[in-house]
C-alpha cells in the first residue's frame, strides 16, 4: 500500500514511553511515513533510534539532511539540529538554535503542513509546555490530520497534548493505543476522497478553478488567481459540500446562476483567523524594536504603521496596546497612525466597532488598563481606538501606503502563491521607509529576496529592509516579476549623487578593480558593473546566482580559497598575480577579498578583480630576411611621413575624440539628472497614490463616523421630541443650548431662544433661585432636586439640576428636567383627607376598632378599645392579641383566628376580654382579614363592642326564669294539692266549683299582691287582709294593727288562713248577715322572741251553736299549715256571739318585718 | 305544708304510716338518725337550710329517699344528682308510682 502520508509526531518528556507504545501498535505496511521529533539536549546522544528500532515493525533511521521520505519508515530528529521537510526530503539544520527559541516541533509540523498539506499528520504526545501547537494549527490549517495524546477517557494529558487541545483545531484526543488505527482509518479516507477528487475534478482542476474564480473576480471584483490553489480548493469544496454539489460544473453553474454564491464564496475565502498577541514571543521581540521606533530627543517624528489584512483588528490593537506601553515604560509621548487594512468590508466594520467578546491572548492587566466593559463586550479606550485607521483595501491591488516605519502583514503570504507573495514582498519594500521594518507570521520568511531584507529577529520574525540598496521602487503591480539580474543591474545606475562624485566615478571606473559582493553562501548580491561580464563564464543547466557557477572556470579555485580563509578569519585577503587567458590574452590579476562591515545581517563580501598585466598577444615571430632597395628606401620614408601625418591626424582625432566622448558623458550625466528627476517625480506620484490612499481611508472612516453621528442625533431628537418629561440644557452661563418641547409649558420659550440666557425668557415658575441653584450645581457637581408650582394653573414640578458632562467627562454647564407631579400631589392631599376622615371616624367609634398583624400585634388600636382593655396605645402595642382573651376562651378564639387567617373567612366571636388590671369583660368581637390587590393577607381588622351589661342582665333573666319557674311549680303543687284536698270534701258539683274558685282566688290575689313589689302599701298585712276581705266590703269590718310588711311565704299561708276563716264567716258567721260584724286586730308582742298576734273576732252574726262537728279541711288548712311551717299556735273558739280565732306567730324575719314608717301604730 | 298534706294523705291512701312530716332542718335530722322508717321523701329547701344532709344521713343508712322539688335537676347538689325526684307539681298518682319504685313494691 503506497500513500503519501507523512505522520509527525511530537514528545518531550516522558515520550519514550508514549513513542514505544506508539510504534508497537504501526503495522509493516502502513504506508505511511513516520517523523519523530523529540527536545533533546544539544550534546546527549540519544539510543532512541535503537530503542524504537526493537519494537518497531518498519526501519527506524536516524533523519539526514536530503533523505527522501519514504514509506513503512520511521525518521527520528539528530541531536542538536532543526528538522523540517521540504519537497518531499528531510532537511536537517545544525545546530539547533539557543534554547530559548527552540520550538523543533513547531517548526517541523510547519513545514510538514506546507509540504503535505491534508497528506499531513501531526500528533502530539506527552511533554512538558506548549510546542507543538502553533505547528498543529498550520497542519489543521492546512487541511492534515492533528490528534493530540489522551491522559484518560478522551481528556487531553497534561502540558503539550492539553496546550494543543486549547487551539480548538485537535480532531482526535486519543490514548497512544487508539492512534495507528485512527492513522489508518485517515489513510482509507483519503484513498476514497482521492478516488471521489479524480472523479468530480477531472485532470484539469486548475482550468475549473479559473473557471470558478473568474466568475468571483466578475461578480466581487476580487481576484484570487494568485492564491494557494489548495486554500482555494479548500474553500471551493467547503461551499460545495455546504450546498451538496458532487461535481465542479455543478458548481460552477450554481455560482454563475445564483446571485448570492460568489458572495458567499468570497467570504468563505476571507475567512481570518486572529486574536490578541498572537505569539507573544513575537511580540516581545516586536516591543525591543519598538523602543527604538520611539525614538530619542523630545519630539519625536510621527510613526507610521501599516497592517494589511487585519481582519477583526485584534492584531491592530494588539499592536497599539504594546506601543501605548512601551511609550509609557520609556516616558516618551510619539505620534502613531496605525492604518489597518483588509479586503473583507464586514471584518473592517467589526474592528472599527470594535467591541470585542472574544479576549483569547489579552492579560487580565491588559484587560483592565486598556479596555471599559459595555454591554458585556470590551472596547479599546479611547486613547488606543484614535490610534488605529481602518479601511477597506486590497494589498494585492491598491496602491500601498507609504513612508511606513512597520509593517504588520503576518499570515496572509501562507495563503498566496510565490508570485503574489513575490509581488507583495517588493510592494512592502516600496511601502517602507528606509531601515522600515517588516513583521511577519511565524511560518512566513522573506523567501528569495534577502535582497530587500534583512534578518533582524529570527525568533520574531522581524526583517529590517535593507537601506543600503539602493531601490528604485517596485512597480505595485508589476505585470510580471522582473529578475533580480536585470535589477540589480539597473540600480547599480541609479540613485545619482552629487555630479563631481559621478564624473570621478565615471573617470576612475577604468580603474577601478571591478568587483561582486557575496553572501556568506556564495550567492552574488551585487554586480559592479557590466565589466564584470569579463570575468563571467556562463554554464550550462540550471541557472544560478552562485559565484562559482557564473565565474570562469580557470578563476574559480583562487578566488575560492580566498573567500574560504576570508569566512574563516573575517580578515581580507589579497591574491596577486593570477593569470587567466581572456579573448586569448593572457592576463594578470589581482584577487581581492573583503568582509563587508556595518551592513547588518547575514555577514557580506566583496571579492574585487583588478587586472595588473596583459601579455601581447602570443604571435607568431616576425622573419627579418632580404636586402632592402632604394626605391623601398624612399617608399619607406614616404610611408614613415604618411605616418607622422596619420599619427598627428590620428592625434587630433583623439583630441576630437576625446572632446566628443567628454561631451558624450556630460549629456549621459545629464541624461542621469533628467532620470534621477524622473524617477523622483515617479516617487512623488507613487507617495501621492499613497496619500491619496490613506485620505480615502481615512474619509471613509469618517463617513462612517459621520452615519453614525447622525444616526445618534436623529435618535436623540426623536427622543427629545417623543419624551413626556421637560427637559432643558443649559451651558454655565444659563445659556439654552437645546430643550424638549415639553419646556414651552412652563417657559414661554420658541426655537430662536437657544443662546438666550434663560433668566431672560418669562416663565409662570415660582423660582427665585434658578441661578443660585445652578450654581450650586456646577460647583459641587451634585445632583439637586426641588419641587415648584406653576403660579397660574396649579400645577406641580419635581425639578432636577444634574451637571451637564460631555463625552470627554467635562462639565459643560447644566441639564434641567422638569417632572409634572400635579395629579400626584392631588392625589396625596386627597389620601391625606381620606386618611384623617379614616382615623376620626375610628376615634369617636363606640366600638373597639384595631388592626392586627398575622402574629397578632396591634398596628392600630382606636381609643374605644384602648378603653375597653384599660391599655394605653403603647401597652397595647407591647402586648399581643392573644394576651387579651381570657385562658377559659383562649382555645376556641385563638383557633377561628388562626383559620381566619388560613381562609380569609370573617368570624364573629363573643369572650372575655382580660383588662390590664386583671379583671375581665365581655366583648363581642367582629374579625376580618385586610388583604393587598393580590389578595395577600396583611392584617386583620377586629371590631369589639363591650357586651357586659348585656351579658348580665341575660344572667339576671335566666336566674328570674328559673326562679319563676320554680314558684309556679311549687304555686301549682299547692294548687293541686289543693285540689285534691277539696276533692276529699265530698262536695256537691257547685259547691266544689265554688270552694274551688274561692282558694284558688285567694292565692292569686295573695300572689299578686305579695309580688306587687315597689308600692308601699301592698305586701303588708293589712293589705293582704283587706284583698281576702274585699268580697264583704259592705259589711262592718274593722282592721287594725300596726304596718307589717309579710315574706310572701307567711303571706300566702295568712292568706289562706284568712280565706277560709272569711268564707266559713260568710256560710255560718257573721258575713252571713248583713249587721254582722268583723273585727280584725293585730300586734306585735315584745319579748325575747318577738310573737304576731292576730285576733278575728266575729260579732253581731247568728248566734253561734258551738264547736263544729267536723274539722274541714279549711280549718286543718288553718291551723297545720300554720303552725308548721312556722311554728304558730292558733286558737279558736265558739262563743255564742260569734267565731274568735287568735292566731301566734313568733315574728321571725322568715314572717315579716314592722315597717317603722309608720310609728304609732306599733303598740 | 299544703304540699305535705297532699303527700301525707297519699301515703295513708297507700297504706303507709307517716313518720312527720317535719319543716325544719334540725327536726328532720334527728328522725333521719333516730327514727326507724323504711323511706323518706324530701324537699329539698326547708326551714333551717337544704336537706342535702339529711340525704347523706339516710345514705348511710342505706333508707331509700326521694327528692321533692321545683328546681330543675342541675339545682340539686352535685353528690346528689341522679337520686328519684318528684318534680312539682304532681299529683297523688305521682306519689304513689314513685314511692312503690322507690321500695321495690309492685305498681298497683
Amino acid at each position: 500500500m503506497h500513500t503519501d502520508m507523512v505522520v509527525g509526531l511530537g514528545a518531550s518528556a516522558g515520550g519514550l514511553q508514549a513513542l514505544s507504545s506508539f510504534f508497537q501498535g504501526v503495522p509493516a505496511d502502513s504506508g505511511m511515513a513516520f517523523i519523530v521529533v523529540q527536545h533533546l539536549s544539544p550534546d546527549h546522544e540519544s539510543s532512541l533510534t535503537e530503542i524504537l528500532g526493537r519494537v518497531a515493525a518498519i526501519p527506524v533511521l536516524l533523519a539526514e539532511d536530503g533523505t527522501k521520505v519514504l514509506p513503512n519508515t520511521v525518521y527520528i530528529i539528530p541531536p542538536d539540529a532543526t528538522l523540517t521537510i521540504a519537497g518531499g526530503r528531510l532537511v536537517v539544520v545544525k545546530p539547533a538554535p539557543p534554547r530559548a527559541e527552540r520550538r523543533p516541533i513547531d517548526s517541523f509540523f510547519t513545514s510538514l503542513a506546507l509540504d503535505k498539506g491534508k497528506h499531513a499528520v501531526s500528533i502530539v504526545l506527552s511533554g512538558v509546555g506548549s510546542d507543538g501547537s502553533a505547528g498543529l494549527m498550520a497542519v489543521k490549517e492546512n487541511g492534515g490530520l492533528t490528534i493530540a495524546q489522551a491522559e484518560f477517557d478522551h481528556q487531553a494529558m497534561q502540558g503539550m497534548p492539553q496546550s494543543a487541545e486549547a487551539t480548538g483545531l485537535v480532531d482526535h484526543v486519543l490514548e497512544v493505543e487508539e492512534m495507528p488505527a485512527q492513522l489508518i482509518e485517515y489513510r482509507d479516507h483519503l484513498a476514497l476522497l482521492a478516488e471521489t477528487e479524480e472523479e468530480g475534478f477531472p485532470a484539469a482542476v486548475t482550468e475549473h478553478l479559473v473557471a470558478v474564480l473568474s466568475i468571483v473576480r466578475d461578480k466581487t471584483g476580487h481576484d484570487f488567481l494568485n492564491y494557494k490553489t489548495k486554500t482555494i480548493m479548500r474553500r471551493v469544496q467547503r461551499r460545495m459540500h455546504i450546498l451538496q454539489t458532487d461535481s465542479i460544473f455543478e458548481y460552477i453553474q450554481r455560482l454563475s446562476d445564483e446571485p448570492t454564491e460568489p458572495e458567499l464564496l468570497f467570504r468563505e475565502m476571507l475567512i481570518g483567523v486572529t486574536e490578541f498577541f498572537r505569539d507573544p514571543k513575537a511580540f516581545e521581540g516586536l516591543s525591543a524594536v519598538i523602543d527604538a521606533l520611539i525614538g530619542e530627543g523630545e519630539a519625536p517624528p510621527p510613526i507610521r504603521i501599516w497592517v494589511p489584512a487585519c481582519s477583526t483588528g485584534e492584531e491592530v490593537y494588539s499592536l497599539a496596546i504594546l506601543i501605548r506601553e512601551r511609550m509609557e515604560e520609556l516616558g516618551k509621548t510619539a505620534e502613531v497612525q496605525i492604518f489597518a487594512t483588509d479586503l473583507d468590508d464586514r471584518a473592517i466594520e467589526f474592528a472599527r466597532t470594535a467591541r470585542f467578546e472574544r479576549l483569547t491572548g489579552l492579560s487580565p492587566a491588559r484587560l483592565e488598563r486598556w479596555f471599559y466593559e459595555d454591554d458585556g463586550s470590551y472596547c479599546p479606550i479611547r486613547q488606543i481606538r484614535a490610534m488605529c485607521v481602518f479601511s477597506v483595501h486590497n494589498v494585492a491591488k491598491d496602491p500601498p501606503f507609504s513612508r511606513l516605519d512597520l509593517i504588520s502583514c503576518r499570515n496572509l503570504m501562507i495563503y498566496m502563491n510565490n508570485e503574489l507573495q513575490d509581488r507583495l514582498m517588493r510592494t512592502f519594500h516600496y511601502a517602507l521607509k528606509p531601515d522600515g521594518l517588516l513583521f511577519l507570521g511565524l511560518s512566513e520568511g522573506i523567501g528569495k529576496h534577502p535582497n530587500l531584507f534583512s534578518v533582524l529577529d529570527k525568533a520574531a520574525h522581524l526583517f529590517r529592509r535593507q537601506s543600503a540598496v539602493a531601490a528604485l521602487p517596485a512597480l505595485p503591480m508589476p505585470v510580471k516579476a522582473q529578475t533580480t539580474l536585470g535589477r540589480v543591474a539597473e540600480q547599480g545606475r541609479s540613485r545619482p549623487d552629487d555630479k563631481v562624485d559621478l564624473a570621478v566615478r565615471v573617470a576612475l571606473a577604468r580603474h577601478s578593480p571591478v568587483f561582486l559582493v557575496v553572501d556568506r553562501n556564495s550567492n552574488i548580491l551585487r554586480y559592479s558593473g557590466q565589466e564584470v561580464a569579463r570575468y563571467l563564464e556562463i554554464s550550462a543547466g540550471v541557472a544560478s546566482l552562485s559565484l562559482f557557477s557564473n565565474l570562469r572556470k580557470n578563476l574559480r579555485v583562487s578566488v575560492r580559497t580566498a573567500l574560504q580563509s576570508v569566512m574563516k578569519t573575517a580578515e581580507a585577503v589579497v591574491v596577486d598575480n593570477v593569470s587567466v587567458v581572456i579573448d586569448s590574452q593572457t592576463v594578470g590579476l589581482r584577487v581581492i577579498v573583503e568582509p563587508l562591515q556595518g551592513t547588518g545581517g547575514d555577514p557580506l563580501f566583496v571579492v574585487a578583480l583588478q587586472e595588473t598585466w596583459t601579455s601581447a598577444p602570443a604571435l607568431p615571430p616576425q622573419s627579418e630576411t632580404g636586402p632592402r632597395s632604394a626605391a623601398a628606401l624612399a617608399a619607406e620614408q614616404e610611408l614613415h611621413n604618411v605616418r607622422a601625418q596619420l599619427q598627428a591626424t590620428i592625434a587630433d582625432l583623439e583630441t576630437a575624440n576625446e572632446e566628443m566622448k567628454s561631451s558624450a558623458e556630460e549629456y549621459q550625466s545629464v541624461n542621469e539628472e533628467l532620470q534621477s528627476t524622473n524617477e523622483e517625480l515617479q516617487t512623488s506620484k507613487e507617495e501621492m497614490q499613497s496619500i491619496n490612499e490613506e485620505l480615502h481611508t481615512v474619509n471613509a472612516e469618517m463617513i462612517s463616523k459621520n452615519d453614525l453621528l447622525s444616526n445618534l442625533n436623529s435618535d436623540l431628537q426623536n427622543l427629545l421630541d417623543s419624551t413626556q418629561i421637560a427637559t432643558i440644557f443649559l451651558d454655565e452661563d444659563l445659556r439654552i443650548k437645546n430643550f424638549t418641547p415639553g419646556m414651552a409649558d412652563i417657559f414661554s420659550l420658541r426655537d430662536s431662544d437657544k443662546g438666550r440666557p434663560l433668566t431672560d425668557i418669562v416663565t409662570l415658575l415660582a423660582y427665585e433661585d434658578l441661578r443660585r441653584d445652578v450654581e450650586r450645581v456646577l460647583r459641587e457637581l451634585t445632583v439637586m432636586e426641588r419641587e415648584l408650582d406653576l403660579q397660574d394653573r396649579g400645577a406641580s414640578f419635581v425639578m432636577r439640576i444634574r451637571p451637564y458632562r460631555s463625552i470627554e467627562r467635562v462639565i459643560e454647564g447644566v441639564v434641567m428636567t422638569f417632572v409634572d407631579v400635579t395629579a400626584r400631589k392631588k392625589a396625596d392631599a386627597a389620601r391625606a383627607l381620606s386618611e384623617r376622615r379614616f382615623t376620626a371616624i375610628v376615634d369617636q367609634a363606640t366600638v373597639g376598632v384595631a388592626e392586627i398583624d398575622p402574629f397578632g400585634h396591634f398596628q392600630l388600636a382606636n381609643t374605644a378599645l384602648q378603653s375597653i382593655s384599660g391599655r394605653s396605645a403603647d401597652e397595647l402595642q407591647r402586648v399581643s392579641r392573644q394576651d387579651l382573651v381570657h385562658p377559659d376562651d383562649a382555645k376556641e378564639i385563638n383557633g377561628r383566628f388562626a383559620n381566619m387567617l388560613a381562609t380569609g373567612h370573617p368570624f364573629e366571636a363573643e369572650y372575655r376580654h382580660l383588662r390590664a388590671d386583671g379583671t375581665s369583660v365581655w366583648v363581642h368581637d367582629s374579625m376580618s382579614v385586610l388583604q393587598d390587590s393580590d389578595g395577600r393577607l396583611l392584617s386583620a381588622i377586629s371590631v369589639t363592642l363591650e357586651i357586659e351589661e348585656r351579658k348580665r342582665a341575660e344572667d339576671k333573666a335566666a336566674l328570674l326564669l328559673g326562679e319563676l319557674d320554680h314558684r309556679v311549680k311549687n304555686i301549682l303543687a299547692i294548687v293541686s294539692s289543693i285540689v285534691a284536698q277539696t276533692l276529699k270534701s265530698k262536695l256537691s258539683p257547685e259547691e266544689f266549683s265554688a270552694t274551688i274558685s274561692g282558694r284558688i282566688s285567694a292565692i292569686t290575689r295573695a300572689h299578686s299582691l305579695l309580688t306587687r313589689r315597689g308600692v308601699a302599701s301592698v305586701g303588708t298585712l293589712r293589705a293582704l287582709l283587706e284583698t281576702e276581705l274585699e268580697p264583704y266590703q259592705g259589711q262592718n269590718l274593722k282592721l287594725e294593727g300596726p304596718t307589717i310588711a309579710l315574706t310572701p311565704k307567711a303571706g300566702l299561708s295568712i292568706a289562706m288562713a284568712v280565706h277560709e276563716l272569711a268564707s266559713n264567716a260568710a256560710k255560718y258567721g257573721s258575713l252571713s248577715d248583713p249587721a254582722g260584724k268583723l273585727d280584725v286586730r293585730w300586734q306585735v308582742t315584745e319579748g325575747d322572741i318577738p310573737q304576731l298576734r292576730l285576733t278575728w273576732k266575729e260579732t253581731e252574726g247568728p248566734p253561734v251553736a258551738g264547736k263544729p262537728k267536723t274539722w274541714g279541711f279549711g280549718t286543718t288548712l288553718i291551723e297545720r299549715s300554720l303552725s308548721f311551717d312556722f311554728d304558730a299556735t292558733v286558737d279558736r273558739s265558739f262563743p255564742v256571739t260569734g267565731v274568735v280565732c287568735v292566731i301566734d306567730i313568733p315574728f321571725s324575719p322568715e314572717v315579716g318585718a314592722l315597717r317603722p314608717s309608720e310609728p304609732g301604730a306599733i303598740k | 305544708m299544703l304540699v305535705a298534706i297532699m303527700i301525707e294523705d297519699a301515703l295513708h291512701d297507700l297504706g303507709a304510716e307517716v313518720v312527720g312530716p317535719v319543716s325544719r332542718l334540725d327536726a328532720a335530722l334527728t328522725i333521719a338518725s333516730e327514727a326507724e322508717f323504711d323511706a323518706a321523701i324530701l324537699d329539698v329547701n326547708i326551714r333551717g337550710g337544704t336537706t342535702y344532709a339529711v340525704a347523706d344521713v339516710l345514705a348511710s343508712r342505706e333508707i331509700p329517699f326521694l327528692f321533692c322539688s321545683g328546681y330543675s335537676e342541675w339545682a340539686i347538689e352535685e353528690r346528689h344528682r341522679g337520686r328519684p325526684r318528684l318534680t312539682k307539681p304532681f299529683s297523688p298518682r305521682d306519689i304513689e308510682e314513685q314511692v312503690l319504685a322507690l321500695l321495690a313494691l309492685p305498681q298497683r
